[in-house]
């Protein structure tokens, strides 16, 4: 058995099919970038693997770990609660009351916004938002990241940051990555593997492995030819 | 060629007066100035006749006259039935709206019922009141009650439906239990419809306790209007509106404190200017 095994067995919007007969399975700390057409049911399949998504045959098995436990989920916006200063958000998550400042102010540190902990949302700009939701989805110590195209909203410069953010954490806490992206560089960049999802609902159309070495150079040759052989794939299903 | 040099204002040189005192606070008070002023020279050169409408010197007199003869009861009187009607029927709108907003088979329920009853003028409720609990002091305490029910109950009905989908999907990704997820997310998420509705429920509270003491009252501010109307004293009954204006200011101005307090992590335009 793998490490995080999914399979989605039917799930329908109504009387649409979004997702069926999809199976997936990440190693302990494999990257994984989901990409595909608007609409295939990508979001939709991260929701299922969170347990956020109660009307669908679906099976989620983490490796010693009950149902939605041992996951983190990053939303394309920051979500954060407007009310709960930079910590408390940060520590939303927790059990035991009052939460543990000392957590907080690690996380904080670890994606680079040391001293923040006392802040409101309204005074983070958007890449800070995003840091403190990634620094949220650590909280709990998940040991898989989803990701539902989480630097979509960013300009670029905040999204190679966060990119490298993302990458550095994953590696340093020997994460599993299931991340959600409409960017092929970024997936590129970030994944030991790519998933291109169909717009009909199946099995993946194709999954590249991504063989590039580690720590990765932006703008290398090998990763501009595999960009350019996924979108190819993506130009035959509009042909 | 020449150089002109502009004559541009330091910061904060513009924005206060001579006198040191900053234009917006002096700003309220100049149209109250300008009435009272011009109400008082209105009466004295004979434009208005001084028994309908007598000059502000002379409300403060009469106001001055009612400070030492009883008018700590009457205040005490309407405050008190104010704050006890107030607290009734926001407590139970608090109630019933959070029963309503999150409970699907509570508000199919409750709620049309309740909406017919909103489409009920509330002073229409007067003389079913006094039928029912006499001239005594529960008919008005119910009418204020039923007063500030209504917008309290469709604030906090249209605040816990209005909290964003995405923040409660964010709880749900923490398993949080029913109660826990009421008051960690959809609380404070609905404070802020909330706290519209308990204000405008207290200035209506106000409203209907005036209604109840015209009606029948021996002591309060509306016994205070309905006796000076009955003795042709104007200027108790322009006294009388005056402590009105004054109590009900000071209610809202602390129910805006409150709301300040309780919504400072808010990202608004009314903050941004503050």
């Amino acid at each position: 058995m793998s490490f995080l095994e999914i399979v989605v067995d039917e799930k329908r919007y109504g009387e649409r099919v979004v997702l069926k007969n999809l199976r997936l399975a990440l190693a302990r700390g494999e990257i994984v970038s989901l990409v595909g057409p608007s609409g295939c049911g990508k979001s939709t399949l991260l929701s299922i693997v969170a347990g956020l998504d109660k009307g669908a045959r679906a099976t989620v098995r983490l490796e010693g770990a009950p149902d939605g436990e041992g996951i983190g989920f990053v939303f394309q916006e920051p979500r954060l609660f407007p009310w709960l200063d930079v910590a408390r958000n940060i520590a939303f998550g927790s059990a035991d009351a009052p939460p543990s400042a000392a957590a907080a102010d690690a996380l904080l540190a670890e994606v680079g916004l040391a001293g923040y902990g006392a802040h409101l949302p309204r005074q983070l700009s958007g890449g800070q938002a995003q840091r403190v939701a990634i620094a949220r989805a650590l909280y709990t110590r998940p040991r898989v990241l989803l990701l539902d195209e989480p630097f979509s909203a960013v300009d670029a410069l905040t999204r190679i940051k966060l990119q490298d953010l993302l990458a550095r954490v994953a590696r340093e806490r020997g994460l599993s990555v299931l991340l959600v992206t409409h960017d092929i560089d970024e997936a590129v960049h970030l994944s030991d593997r790519i998933v291109l999802l169909d717009r009909q609902p199946g099995p993946p159309r194709t999954e590249t492995p991504v063989a590039l070495a580690r720590p990765r150079a932006r703008g290398d040759a090998e990763a501009a030819r595999l960009k350019a052989a996924i979108l190819a794939m993506f130009d035959l299903e509009t042909a | 060629m020449t150089t002109r040099v502009l004559d541009v204002p330091a910061a904060g040189t513009r924005r206060r007066r001579r006198g040191g005192v900053p234009l917006l606070l002096v700003l309220p008070f100049v149209l109250p100035a300008l009435l009272l002023g011009g109400a008082e020279l209105a009466v004295r050169a004979g434009v208005l006749p001084a028994n309908l409408m007598p000059p502000p010197s002379e409300v403060a007199r009469t106001l001055a006259w009612l400070a030492e003869n009883g008018l700590g009861a009457h205040l005490a009187a309407s405050t008190a039935r104010v704050a006890i009607g107030f607290l009734a029927g926001a407590g139970a709108a608090l109630l019933a709206g959070a029963l309503v907003a999150l409970d699907r088979r509570a508000a199919a329920l409750f709620d049309p019922t309740l909406q017919a009853l909103r489409a009920i003028p509330s002073l229409a409720w007067v003389p079913l009141l006094l039928l029912w609990f006499g001239i005594d002091e529960l008919s008005k305490l119910v009418l204020i009650a039923i007063g500030a029910f209504f917008p309290v109950y469709t604030g906090v009905v249209s605040g816990f439906g209005g909290v964003d989908r995405k923040l409660v999907e964010v709880a749900q990704l923490y398993r949080l239990a029913p109660l826990a997820l009421v008051r960690r997310v959809l609380l404070p998420a609905a404070l802020p419809a909330i706290l519209t509705g308990l204000r405008t429920g207290l200035s209506l509270a106000w409203m209907f306790m005036v209604a109840a003491e015209l009606i029948a009252a021996t002591r309060g501010l509306g016994y205070l209007l309905s006796d000076g109307r009955e003795t042709s004293r104007a200027d108790i009954v322009l006294a009388a509106i005056v402590l009105l204006a004054v109590l009900g200011k000071l209610s809202d101005m602390g129910m805006v404190a409150l709301e300040r307090r309780l919504l400072a992590w808010r990202d608004d335009f009314a903050g941004s200017r503050a």
